[in-house]
């Protein structure tokens, strides 16, 4: 752990860790934008849904307004009522059905519209069944006692505002606040004797359902009294069914475009306020569950443990009013303004926004996998960068320690690393010189070790040396070594004549001469001041003696010459004996030396063997 | 770096990614409207079982798209076009259904395909029909008028006589059958000696089979699938016409044989794309499987055939397309063929099918095939432009 790379690596570990940090940090704001982006959409569909739910009442509640001008036209007294309903109900788009009773509230006729939901209808006859229940039936009919009870009053009022606005007219008044105070008045009136107000109610379920309507759940029926013409007598009501599949499209349109956000599990429904029920289908969500919740459901969008979803609640206002004007109308007298004043509930619908904890989690996973990835890669990259550089530093010096290990046991060689032209670069030049210089030291420092400086011969260490080896080599191949020792006859003289230099001089011609006698396995060294030895390899007793023989020979046929050209003559002695593998190389010498002196007592100039 | 390290960290990083990519493995939903009840009920729960076995063989081996399962959610339309488009409506919108499977009759077929326009909602049906229906969401697993006739005329001319006499429902897809058997006679030769149509639901045939007596006609065209044609066949057993009448039951099918009194079946022939008496390695392994289902007791039918193909060509669809988008998915259904040789169906642009015809005998309480009529091709069902 203490190696150059581990260094490397762990001092650069801190990049790899603030990496790492960073992602996190990135994966945390990318989840809080996920989730807002999630509230956003949420809260974006429920507010687009709700206007246009709202669009959409207020239109049906237009559009029977509409029907009911139609049906209440009495000029046409050829025309019977039912020929009316099927006229009337092409005025509109958003009704189903309309369905007339008797004043018992039992259905009389049924004209169903050709809206494109009704295609595939196959009606069934629901003649005799009661159009609504007994208490909106009951509302019904009470609103028509009230309406014509009051309707003298209004006639009376219309007759004195009728005077009043003439009186207007004739001073010239058409322009003032009071005539169109009396204007309005009037126009109120005419609409209040027209016909009682509509009634509205959610339901009409079973009706639907009995006449083969392509709906079986609650929808909106608007119910008004029929008139007679003539006499403006009540003969029964008339229901316009709200076509349900309007509202479903409506509510499936939400969903699409939840989904089309890739928002799968979401749900999108209607809640009757009142009720607490829904009037749409769910299979996510309970109405029970809904109902006792705390805090209620409201418009805002956090995430809600309870629900484990964003749920977004958002009254339809329209839908309320539709329900509540037609209440109130008559609330004066009404059961109805005390259950108004009591609780609190509304009377219309509102549209809850579900979006499952599930989805937020399934998007979050999503961003959760972008980030590992992207952080994975960088890590690997930086873990690949950090150990190339940690390769690119450690790996020279490594090399560089190895080479002074060799360098150390002599074995050096200057090979194996590329060219770089950085400090390393120069540093390993740098090496290799300082390699270069040790070893051209080291081959100095052998050779004057090891050789003679005046005649290039071995010297006495060196000898013994090769002595050693050439035994251990004549051991194996079982030859036979022999030694000579050497001496110049009267070098004492030669130095006194002729000086040092000449002597010096002599020697090393002496040395060249032999040399040039000697094969390469022979061995040739100068023991000190004219004394030579000479080991002699892979040869008998004859040969030793012929080789030192001709050395005499040789020695004795050279002319030497001084500085000043006094020529001179030499000579040899030679002892000569043969080293046999019982006895140590001193001996050797030892025994050759005695030759030697032998020879010098014999008159010099001579081998002894 | 050691290399260890640079291994350890990979593998942590490896372990992270794995920990996040658990597929989402939610049910593919095909919505079913199938009368399972009222005058086509028969058909709806042989279509039904078909649809079962199908998903069940998918789920088995790891249902789509690397192992999402297919799930049925099934409605009963009691045979009324209004509640098929209901409950259609009901599938899309609340249960997010895939897929559309059903119906029976072409009121509810007309009904729920538009629905299933409306909503960009594949729609796979499954039962014979009077061709010609065509969007871009409806795919029509169903023998055509051209699949019965075209085969079926030239046989009789050959083997029987050529005078005919046509008796039917009063409603679409018996008045095509018609029609498509006048043209075919005539071009073949023969002679129309008279054609009939029928409400629902009658009791007595006998006046029927007075006419047909009278107009000496060799064959009887016979489009009164359900029980009034249980009826007819019954009461026509009974009548003594003088001499031999061939009778073809269009949409005849195993079925028949468990509803009617074998004497009055003798002889009765029908043409259709599967027959479980037939054999072939593919109709030998579907009776076999759907026998070890539903119990070999239960007759297997080419409803059952059609709508069990069905599933797997939604199951190939998918898989095609690669993900779970009804505009992808709809483009890969082009062209895709199931089983090869003598039992090859192949689905057409026009979104109808090629497919193998089999003309096959009632006799002695048993219904078998005497003649395979090959792989019939009817024109372009789309309109024409």
């Amino acid at each position: 752990m203490h190696s150059l790379r581990s260094k490397v690596f762990f001092w650069l570990l801190p990049l790899v860790l603030t990496t790492l940090l960073l992602a996190k940090n990135y994966y945390d704001a990318r989840e809080a934008q996920v989730i807002s982006n999630v509230q956003q959409l949420a809260l974006m569909s429920a507010s687009l849904g709700a206007r246009e739910l709202e669009y959409f009442f207020q239109l049906r509640d237009q559009e029977f307004e509409l029907i009911s001008s139609a049906l209440n036209l009495c000029d046409k007294e050829s025309q019977p009522f039912e020929d009316r309903v099927a006229s009337a109900l092409r005025l509109s788009s958003g009704f189903s059905a309309i369905i007339s009773s008797d004043i018992a509230g039992q259905v009389t006729h049924v004209q169903l519209s050709s809206n494109h939901s009704n295609r595939y209808v196959l009606q069934k006859s629901i003649k005799g069944q009661y159009l609504l229940p007994d208490a909106e039936l009951d509302e019904l009919f009470h609103r028509y006692q009230i309406w014509s009870t009051n309707k003298g009053i209004h006639i009376a009022q219309q007759s004195a505002l009728l005077l009043a606005e003439a009186d207007l007219k004739a001073r010239g008044e058409n322009n003032s606040e009071k005539y169109r105070q009396v204007q309005r008045k009037l126009l109120d009136l005419q609409n209040r004797l027209e016909s009682p107000h509509t009634q509205v109610i959610l339901g009409g379920a079973s009706q639907a359902v009995n006449l083969g309507l392509p709906f079986n759940m609650d929808t909106y029926v608007f119910s008004r009294p029929i008139l007679s013409c003539d006499t403006g007598n009540l003969l029964g009501y008339y229901s316009a069914f709200m076509d349900r599949t309007l509202l479903e499209d409506i509510v499936y349109s939400i969903k699409e475009g939840l989904l089309s956000n890739g928002l799968a599990t979401s749900e999108i429904l209607l809640i009757n306020e009142r009720t607490g029920n829904f009037i749409t289908q769910s299979r996510k969500l309970d109405s029970e569950q809904l109902k006792s919740l705390t805090p209620k459901l409201s418009d805002r969008t956090d995430i809600r443990e309870d629900l484990k979803g964003i749920a977004l609640r958002l009254p339809i206002e329209a839908s309320e009013s539709l329900i509540t004007r037609t209440h109130t109308h008559i609330n004066d007298q009404s059961h109805y303004s005390e259950e108004q004043a009591e609780g609190e509930h509304s009377n219309g619908i509102s549209l809850l926004v579900f979006i499952a904890s599930k989805e937020l989690q399934r998007r979050c996973d999503q961003v959760l996998i972008e980030v590992v990835i992207w952080a994975s890669i960088i890590v690997l990259l930086f873990t690949l960068l950090i150990s190339l550089l940690a390769h690119n530093i450690a790996s020279p010096v490594i090399h560089l320690t190895e080479q002074a290990e060799l360098l150390a046991k002599g074995e050096h060689r200057n090979n194996g690393m590329k060219l770089r032209r950085d400090e390393i670069g120069q540093l390993l030049h740098t090496f290799e010189n300082m390699a270069a210089v040790i070893k051209t030291k080291e081959r100095d420092l052998f050779e004057l070790a090891t050789h003679d400086t005046l005649t290039g011969c071995a010297n006495r260490r060196a000898l013994f040396t090769f002595a050693k080896e050439a035994r251990l080599l004549a051991e194996q191949s079982g030859e036979r070594l022999f030694v000579c020792m050497l001496d110049l006859d009267h070098f004492k003289d030669v130095n006194d004549l002729y000086g040092h230099k000449t002597g010096d001089q002599v020697l090393l011609e002496f040395a060249q001469t032999v040399r040039k006698l000697l094969r390469t396995e022979d061995k040739f060294c100068r023991i000190g001041g004219e004394e030579f030895s000479l080991l002699l390899v892979g040869t008998d007793l004859t040969g030793a003696q012929a080789i030192a023989e001709r050395i005499r020979q040789r020695v004795e046929g050279l002319t030497l010459t001084d500085q000043h050209n006094n020529e001179f003559k030499i000579t040899v002695s030679i002892g000569l004996s043969e080293w046999t593998p019982v006895e140590s190389f001193d001996q050797a010498l030892l025994h050759s030396d005695e030759r030697l002196y032998t020879a010098k007592r014999a008159g010099r100039n001579r081998v002894i063997s | 770096m050691h290399p260890g390290l640079s291994v350890a960290v990979l593998y942590v990083l490896l372990l992270l990614t794995a920990g996040c990519t658990s597929p989402p493995n939610d049910p593919v939903k095909i919505g079913v409207v199938l009368p399972l009840s009222g005058p086509f009920q028969i058909y709806g729960e042989q279509g039904l079982k078909g649809a079962m076995l199908a998903v069940e063989q998918i789920n088995a081996a790891g249902g789509v798209l690397g192992g999402r399962p297919l799930e049925l959610v099934i409605r009963d339309n009691q045979t009324n076009p209004t509640l098929a488009v209901q409950r259609s409506r009901e599938l899309i919108q609340t249960d997010n259904v895939f897929a559309l499977m059903g119906p029976v009759s072409s009121a509810a077929r007309f009904a729920m395909s538009e629905v299933a326009e409306q909503h960009k909602t594949p729609l796979l049906y499954g039962i014979d029909y009077e061709g010609h229906h065509y969007n871009r969401y409806l795919i029509n697993y169903s023998i055509v008028p051209e699949h019965y006739i075209w085969p079926v005329v030239p046989y009789l001319m050959k083997h029987s006589g050529d005078k005919y006499f046509i008796f039917g429902y009063d409603y679409i897809w018996p008045h095509h059958m018609a029609e498509e058997i006048s043209r075919q006679v005539s071009k073949h030769g023969g002679e129309i000696k008279g054609i009939e149509f029928t409400p629902f639901a009658v009791t007595d045939y006998t006046s029927v089979f007075v006419r047909l007596k009278e107009s000496g006609a060799d064959n009887l065209m016979l489009i009164l699938p359900g029980q009034d044609g249980f009826n007819f066949l019954s009461q026509m057993s009974a009548f003594d016409f003088e001499r031999e009448i061939k009778t073809v039951a269009f949409a005849a099918d195993e079925t028949y044989l468990n509803k009617v009194q074998p004497q009055a079946l003798e002889g009765v022939m029908t043409a259709l794309h599967f027959f479980s008496s037939w054999s072939n390695p593919v109709f030998d392994n579907f009776v076999k499987d759907y026998g070890k289902k539903f119990g070999d007791e239960k007759p297997v039918t080419y409803a059952s055939k059609s709508h069990y193909d069905l599933v797997y060509f939604l199951q190939l669809a998918i898989e095609k397309a690669g993900i779970l988008e009804t505009e992808k998915v709809m483009n890969a259904f082009q062209n895709l063929t199931l089983y090869a040789n003598e039992a090859e169906v192949r689905l057409r642009p026009d979104h109808h099918f090629d497919l193998p015809m089999f003309l096959a005998k009632f006799s002695d309480g048993e219904l078998n095939v005497i003649e395979a009529l090959d792989i019939v091709s009817p024109q372009d069902q789309r309109p024409s432009r």
